[in-house]
């Protein structure tokens, strides 16, 4: 279906079979003579050009132990593809496709829940309805642009950000529109505020955007904002937050920070802090980093109360071994007294391409 | 969790081997380059092809340095054109070994490849700035490979200052850079012959 959509989205700029030329290195003769699609002809020899050009994939293999403090191990493993493809006439881009499929196993799954589940990480097409990549249509299985999430830095890895504690989910179902300006970055997505699965039950919605400026700037700054009715274990949870992101990166170390206030289900305010700061080698084999992150809520009949805290200090690692493994550990301990128990986790992983 | 704990120190604690590759949602095209570089731009196409060790062999005959092992792989070229689609110039992101951790540079090339501007994607180099400045890119802009290749010594691995002025402190920074250009085109012209022959582009020029 999104392949038909692809194409479908494709015809105003894929306009004739001669767009699509094959070059002397890659013509292959597929045998099955011409082929029509719904934007044109494409010429026998040209087809597995027109499928395997500008394509990039990995097979994505990668096992997590998991130790709560006296609580025993738990372990997941994730089997997955991982597809890059730019679909291209050809004088110019007409977008991109990313297809992330995944079968995870947990040993621990929530009640009611399968250890076996195939996952949809990332699906979507972004087509560019300008050359310049000012204005750009995505559509699919897509990152909720908020905050440290954009641009994605953490998909498969132990390291992440504040993005699901502070939002409840980091990926969701829906569009977006998006685009690179001369000074800025920006992205406005509407999606359906189920976050990993498509469910409707209840009707969830969010609209979600983040506007920064441009991120190969030493620093770089955005402010995000979201609004919606969030589906969570079943449960409709109406969340509104708004947010201002930092990324600094200048000499050893590289500093991210995201605050966040909000009020959640109409009756909790909500005030979500998160500091990441990291240093890596040279060639950036191994990656150490230190992550802060203090989540504050409190009634909005009781502004006379103080805010409830819960605070986390993790300290992690990345580091490959090889071109195709890398390793990487985390340890969590809670600052605050609410009784959290220190997680250990330990992944090691395997991309083949 | 006493056994997984001494295994997460050990892991803190390893030497590196090698280079951290990451999953392709973090791929981005170097839109602001292109766009920076080319004020005309309406639209740019993407080549994608993979560097193999026998490119690596013809590219290390051509430089007077060495490159990483980790310099293979797949990665992307970009053709930026005109309105009436008439090209531009050409765009190729190189990855270089920083102090801090690599640093991400954007050539833009017209069609003899010859240097239009650079840009830095990702660098941590107090630096930077020196290197990206007016001042600088002036120096590099217009040079083909044989031109670039004199502004460092014999070895590939000091400037030549004869030919180019860089500000104290800035030396080491404009070091990479130079020698990031020169592989740049050296990789392009390898990797990429057949089709920038078919955009007009003279390969082998070096």
């Amino acid at each position: 279906m999104l392949l038909c959509l692809v194409l479908g989205l494709s015809s105003p700029a894929l306009a004739t079979d001669s767009d699509i030329e094959a070059s002397p290195e890659d013509s292959i003769d597929n045998g099955f003579g011409d082929l029509q699609l719904p934007f044109g002809q494409v010429r026998a020899g040209e087809t597995w050009k027109f499928l395997t050009e500008n394509l990039r994939w990995a097979v994505d293999f990668a096992g997590r132990i998991n130790a709560t403090e006296d609580a025993g191990y738990t372990n997941q493993d994730f089997f997955g593809l991982d597809m890059h493809k730019v679909v291209s006439t050809s004088k110019r881009d007409i977008g991109t496709m990313l297809v992330q499929l995944y079968v995870d196993y947990n040993s621990d799954p929530p009640p009611g829940k399968n250890d076996w589940k195939f996952r949809t990480r990332l699906l979507f097409f972004n087509y560019y309805l300008s050359g310049r990549g000012g204005l750009n249509v995505r559509l699919g299985h897509i990152l909720v642009p908020y905050g440290l999430n954009l641009p994605s830095r953490t998909p498969g890895t132990l390291r992440q950000f504040d993005t699901g504690a502070n939002l409840g989910l980091k990926v969701d179902w829906g569009t977006s529109v998006n685009g690179v300006l001369s000074n800025l970055n920006y992205e406005i997505a509407l999606t359906r505020g189920s976050g990993m699965d498509y469910e409707s039950q209840n009707d969830p919605y969010l609209i979600s955007g983040r506007v920064g400026t441009p991120s190969h700037l030493p620093l770089a700054m955005g402010i995000s904002g979201l609004h919606g009715k969030v589906l969570k274990n079943g449960r409709i949870i109406p969340r509104t937050r708004i947010g201002v992101d930092w990324r600094w990166l200048g000499g050893p170390l590289d500093v991210l920070a995201e605050l966040s206030i909000g009020r959640d289900s109409h009756e909790k305010d909500i005030v979500n802090s998160f500091i990441d700061v990291s240093w890596r080698s040279p060639m950036e084999t191994l990656l150490v980093y230190v992550q802060g992150n203090i989540m504050m809520n409190r009634g909005v009949a009781d502004r006379d109360q103080s805010w409830e805290k819960l605070s986390y200090l993790t300290l992690g690692s990345q580091l490959a071994l090889g071109t195709h493994y890398w390793l990487s550990a985390d340890y969590r301990h809670e600052i605050t007294n609410t009784g959290k128990p220190d997680r250990v986790r330990a992944q090691i992983r395997y991309r083949f391409f | 969790m006493k056994a997984l704990s001494i295994l997460t120190v050990t892991l803190l604690c390893l030497v590196p081997s090698l280079a951290i590759g990451q999953a392709y949602c973090s791929l981005r095209d170097p839109v602001s380059a292109i766009q920076a570089a080319f004020p005309e731009l309406d639209h740019y196409r993407s080549f994608v092809r993979e560097i193999h060790p026998q490119d690596r062999n013809a590219i290390l005959d051509s430089l007077p340095f060495t490159i990483h092992q980790n310099e293979l792989g797949t990665h992307t070229l970009y053709a930026a054109f005109a309105a009436d689609d008439s090209l531009l110039g050409i765009v190729h992101v190189r990855t270089e070994r920083g102090r801090w951790g690599l640093t991400e540079i954007a050539w833009t090339f017209d069609s003899e490849l010859r240097v239009i501007e650079m840009n830095f994607q990702r660098s941590r180099d107090s630096s930077r700035e020196l290197v990206e400045s007016k001042a600088f890119q002036d120096q590099i802009r217009g040079k083909n490979f044989e031109e670039l290749r004199a502004m460092l010594d014999e070895e590939g691995t000091h400037l030549n200052g004869e030919l180019i002025q860089v500000a104290p402190g800035a030396e080491d920074l404009a070091i990479r850079v130079i020698q990031s250009a020169l592989k740049t085109i050296s990789v392009t012209e390898t990797v990429w012959e057949l089709k920038l022959q078919g955009l007009g582009i003279s390969a082998k020029a070096s």
